[in-house]
């Protein structure tokens, strides 16, 4: 049984999967927003609870995988300053896969609600 | 592209080199094209890490950038992987060799239920040994009733220490495999 003092590390852990599980939508969230490269978008999962010490190389596997499987373009571009950034776009795919991501989080969270109402 | 970023000490660039030591170790089980493509990315997000930074000097700042990007592990020594080869190969061996010597003592153990008078440990007056499965001239039987549990004993505890011998360099799960696919 767990420690009842233990809320802190129990809540750590759960985060944790958590985060794993929803990273790849924010992460479509966020360049369904714009086109970003991956400082931008780190800056900007940070700023999201549970992801404030996020560990920012972590991003750049995953957003590979993404262009892997289709949910997003990369394309190099050469900035003003003359250093070139890595661009990344959501793709049409990338689009209908995020809003069924959000149909799941809304059902989801629809059926949190009701335990709570029916408890 | 990771040549864009240029450091002007030489204790940032071993630090710099570092750290793309380890992101190709981190990455290894990528394409050479994902590899590059990302190294690439990390020395972007490195720069701009740095040009946010506004206080310290370039070591400290590329420090505290490769701190934002995350721990990464570092490659294994070159010599880990020969080694754990070489670990595995010799384990098996020894197990091979062990394990019939274990056959024999359990053979001797079932032989002691039929010949009593003959199999056992010989001590001879000359101070020399002897595990046998006939009596031998001039030799005193030490054992006797505990042979077989004495036998029984070192079986065990032989096959236990195999059985970690194989968990350890010989499974596919374990650590020496995992070393030889680094």
């Amino acid at each position: 049984m767990a420690d009842m003092t233990d809320k802190a590390g129990v809540l750590e852990r759960w985060i944790s999967q958590a985060r794993k599980g929803y990273f790849e939508m924010l992460l479509l969230a966020r360049l369904q927003a714009g086109r970003a490269y991956g400082y931008q978008i780190v800056a900007s999962l940070k700023q999201v609870p549970g992801f404030e010490n996020l560990a920012e190389g972590t991003v750049y596997p995953v957003l590979t995988r993404m262009r892997n499987d289709g949910l997003v373009t990369a394309e190099w571009v050469a900035e003003d300053s003359g250093a070139p950034r890595k661009y990344y776009t959501t793709t049409q795919f990338g689009a209908e896969v995020l809003a069924e991501m959000k149909a799941i989080w809304a059902a989801m969270s629809a059926a949190l609600d009701a335990q709570e109402v029916t408890s | 592209m990771t040549g864009l970023l240029a450091f002007s000490t030489p204790q940032a660039r071993r630090l710099w080199q570092d750290f793309q030591r380890r992101l190709g170790w981190a990455n290894r089980n990528l394409d050479a094209a994902d590899r590059a493509d990302i190294s690439a990315e990390a020395a972007t997000h490195i720069r701009d890490a740095m040009a946010e930074l506004t206080e310290g000097d370039e070591f400290t700042r590329l420090q505290a950038a490769i701190a934002g990007y995350g721990d990464l592990p570092a490659a294994p020594p070159t010599w880990r992987r020969p080694a754990a080869i070489l670990l595995h190969y010799g384990s098996i061996l020894a197990l091979g060799v062990a394990g019939i010597f274990v056959l024999i003592f359990l053979h001797m153990a079932v032989m002691e239920i039929f010949n009593a008078q003959g199999v056992g440990l010989w001590h001879f007056a000359s101070g020399d040994w002897a595990l046998s499965y006939e009596a031998q001239d001039g030799a005193e039987e030490v054992l006797g009733a505990w042979f077989i549990p004495a036998i029984l004993t070192i079986c065990a505890i032989a096959s236990a220490g195999l059985y970690a011998l194989w968990r350890f360099a010989v499974a596919p799960g374990g650590a020496v495999s995992a070393w030889m696919k680094d």
